[in-house]
């Protein structure tokens, strides 16, 4: 079953403007410490272990995760704006189960024109 | 002379076995850390003595700076599962100056390390905010490890008022 993942973000910024990005996953984030009360059985720990940011297929930041973060984390950072290009987000489980959500961010100069992350020389 | 030869072989062996685990233990890397990577599925209680500890290997003998970290976070929290956290690292993100870890902590947590974030230069200012889980009220500490040595440290009494199942 496909779990929800969300990624926000403005969709078109300046030059050199700090872009927060906000995401979150639908996620049970199972700690490893709770215990069933009727059976006694501990539920063995599922978490989300890291997320990866990547910005054009660069990595722009990196959170790793133990049992204390929240279930159905939300998680928000910034990134600069220096070219338009591809946000693509991982988050990878305790199974390396890996789910991704991706974006396009357009970045525009101070006459409006897109800065194209491949330059064309002429 | 054989005698002579064991025990140097023996000062030998203790001075290389003290060097590699002083190197072992103190390179930044949370005693727990190691035993958090498996699929823990026992149940353990919060132990005072190895939060120290934790604390102490990330930190080591570094120089440690105030006001190089801002915390929020709330006063009270009513749900412990779900308990609001921002940071921010005063730093421009230039050249060396940007932190290379940020590790948050809860501090009377079953385990205390609850988030890494890694950080690289020139890639946006240092700011996060997620949630995390607190069993009962205690101190969040978050320290920033700066790429050029330095170290940040910020604490902040969080009271929770319904703490989170264990």
């Amino acid at each position: 079953m496909e779990k929800l993942r969300r990624l926000k973000y403005k969709k078109e910024v300046q030059f050199g403007e700090d872009v927060k990005i906000k995401t979150l996953a639908e996620h049970q984030m199972e700690t490893g410490v709770r215990r069933d009360n009727l059976t006694g059985v501990i539920y063995p720990r599922l978490i989300i272990q890291s997320v990866i940011a990547r910005y054009n297929g660069e990595i722009v930041f990196k959170a790793n995760w133990f049992s204390g973060v929240s279930a159905n984390p939300y998680l928000a950072f910034f990134i600069k704006a220096k070219e338009s290009g591809l946000i693509e987000i991982e988050w990878k489980d305790d199974h390396a189960t890996t789910s991704y959500k991706r974006g396009y961010l357009k970045v525009l100069d101070e006459k409006g024109n897109e800065i194209l992350p491949v330059k064309y020389g002429l | 002379m054989k005698k002579f030869k064991r025990n140097t072989l023996k000062t030998l062996l203790a001075f290389i076995v003290a060097v590699l685990s002083s190197k072992g233990f103190s390179n930044g890397n949370p005693y727990r850390d190691r035993f958090q990577s498996y699929r823990q599925t026992f149940r353990i209680e919060p132990n005072p003595e190895e939060t120290q500890r934790i604390i102490k290997n990330i930190i080591g003998k570094k120089k440690i700076l105030d006001n190089l970290v801002d915390l929020q976070v709330p006063d009270t929290a009513e749900d412990g599962n779900v308990v609001p956290l921002t940071f921010r690292i005063n730093c421009t993100m230039q050249k060396d100056d940007y932190p290379k870890k940020v590790h948050v902590l809860a501090l009377e947590n079953p385990f205390p390390e609850v988030a890494i974030y890694e950080f690289f230069s020139e890639k946006g200012t240092a700011e996060v905010s997620f949630r995390c889980r607190m069993r009962t009220s205690s101190f969040i500490m978050v320290i920033a490890e700066m790429n050029d040595g330095r170290i940040g440290v910020n604490k902040k009494y969080v009271d929770v008022m319904l703490g989170a199942c264990s």
